[in-house]
């Protein structure tokens, strides 16, 4: 496909080469310099040679034009990873005191079939810093489309959090988290999101006045899906650096409680209930008769009957949870040690 | 032909292939042109994995590896904040005598490991490198918080 070329108004316009434009009649057009030897030499099209060769002309010049800004469209097309010119091309927006905002729809434009490419996301940051607070609500708009085709890109998810934090645009974020949630429970990002909103949007007042909220929400998610690692390692983070609450609210050890009832080999509802018991807690009868019914549901079990909760807790990650088998083994003779 | 019972390893394919690419890559990586020096790392590592490296020129790969280098003109200029390795490609490897107002010298962090890499793998010998130039100007290049700008 011949690329498009922002200077030609007519859209049924065929592409014309810059050899053969006349505004660009004046320019002698530079070729590349692959040395005597090239090596892994690229095959380039004519095409692609020829934009190149009249680009380098005007960079070389440091010709800030429309033309030039017409020509770096045209290369970005062909290639844009080219980050020279891409640096060039804000040299020339800048001279030409250019609509950043027709600049936004440009690159929106070549971004949605380069979701990935690092100096999109670069200029688009650039843009955004220019155009301001203003702009914040469009951006969210794009970020959302890239991400309702891609739930991961993580330069989606990085300009979102970068353009609530420097230009806001937070009023409607905890919303569309819920929203993201409610389509995958599983969308780790959008935990991640939702961290980030419950902390830092200054709507909210922060974490200590959504922890309680926060955490009956994320007990939910914990029982409707206990084997999804992702509201657990949240329902963590809501107690960061306040392990003293974390072991006062009972609904913590209750949903470890429960998933267990039903899944004796949870990791995740195993391990927060060995982070409690090490915090200072307490275990109720119930807690205690429920571990020591697993811990003897093995058949293998060897274990002296007195051993301590946290110890027979141990024992049977080290059983269930294979993969860390010698982190088990070893936080047990920490726990040995302590005693 | 007979199918074989078990998949083998299409060794000598990938040898032509790799053996190609090391001569002329297709015009669909010319968006990647930037990373040159990464596409040419994965031929000629791919060959030498073959043990195959005979049938590459090593002096000219060698060659042309270094005339991506970036010198600083004056010990002074190590002082600059500028990184001083390999650019990654000729895009971004243009002369800065040639240009009106010379942005950066185009160095490239991954672009460097693929640079000494080849160098490495067709034998040249790395004494010839400038490693301290390379290793007080990479410093530039480290962020605040421990990380590494490219």
């Amino acid at each position: 496909m011949a690329p498009s070329s922002t200077s030609s108004e007519g859209a049924s316009d065929e592409w014309l080469p810059p050899s053969r434009r006349p505004e660009l009649a004046d320019v002698v057009p530079v070729t590349q310099d692959d040395g005597p030897h090239p090596v892994v030499a690229i095959a380039y099209r004519d095409e692609f040679r020829e934009v190149m060769d009249y680009f380098r002309a005007l960079y070389f010049a440091g010709e800030r034009s429309v033309r030039a800004l017409h020509l770096t469209a045209e290369v970005i097309d062909l290639n844009p990873g080219n980050y020279t010119v891409w640096h060039f091309r804000r040299l020339v927006l800048e001279a030409l005191d250019a609509d950043l905002r027709e600049e936004m729809d440009f690159v929106d434009r070549i971004a949605e079939c380069n979701p990935k490419n690092y100096q999109i996301w670069h200029h688009k940051r650039w843009l955004a810093e220019k155009l301001g607070p203003d702009i914040a609500n469009k951006e969210h708009e794009f970020t959302r489309k890239i991400l309702s085709m891609d739930a991961k890109n993580y330069h989606a998810w990085s300009h979102r959090q970068w353009v609530l934090q420097a230009l806001g645009g937070w009023e409607t974020e905890l919303q569309y988290c819920n929203q993201l949630l409610e389509e995958d429970v599983f969308n780790n990002s959008a935990w991640n999101q939702r961290y980030l909103v419950i902390t830092s949007s200054p709507l909210l007042g922060g974490l200590a006045a959504m922890r309680d909220s926060e955490v009956d929400y994320t007990v939910g998610a914990i029982l409707a899906n206990p084997q999804n690692e992702s509201p657990w390692r949240y329902l963590k983070g809501l107690y960061k650096g306040e392990n003293n609450l974390l072991m006062a609210d009972e609904r913590i050890s209750d949903v470890c409680l429960k998933v267990l009832k039903h899944d004796s080999t949870c990791v995740f509802a195993l391990s927060l209930l060995l982070d409690l018991l090490q915090i200072g807690l307490q275990p109720s009868d119930e807690l205690k008769g429920t571990i020591e019914a697993i811990k003897n549901s093995d058949p293998e079990a060897d274990e002296a009957v007195d051993a301590d909760l946290a110890t027979a807790i141990c024992s049977i990650l080290q059983r269930c949870d294979p993969l860390r088998i010698n982190y088990w083994s070893w936080y047990r003779t920490t726990i040995s040690s302590q005693t | 032909m007979a199918e074989p019972e078990q998949p083998e390893f299409a060794r000598e394919r990938h040898v032509l292939f790799l053996e190609a690419m090391a001569s002329e890559l297709p015009a669909d990586y010319a968006s990647q042109e930037v990373n040159h020096l990464t596409l040419a790392y994965f031929a000629v590592a791919g060959l030498s994995l073959l043990r195959e490296l005979d049938s590459v020129n090593k002096d000219q790969i060698a060659k042309w590896i270094l005339s991506f280098q970036v010198h600083p003109k004056t010990d002074n200029e190590l002082d600059n904040g500028q990184f001083y390795g390999f650019c990654g490609s000729r895009t971004t490897q243009f002369p800065s005598t040639n240009m009106k107002d010379p942005c950066h010298n185009g160095s490239h962090l991954a672009s460097t490991y693929s640079a000494l890499a080849i160098l490495k793998i067709v034998g040249y010998d790395l004494a010839n490198i400038d490693n301290k130039v390379l290793l007080s100007s990479m410093r530039n290049l480290q962020q605040p918080d421990g990380r590494y700008a490219f």
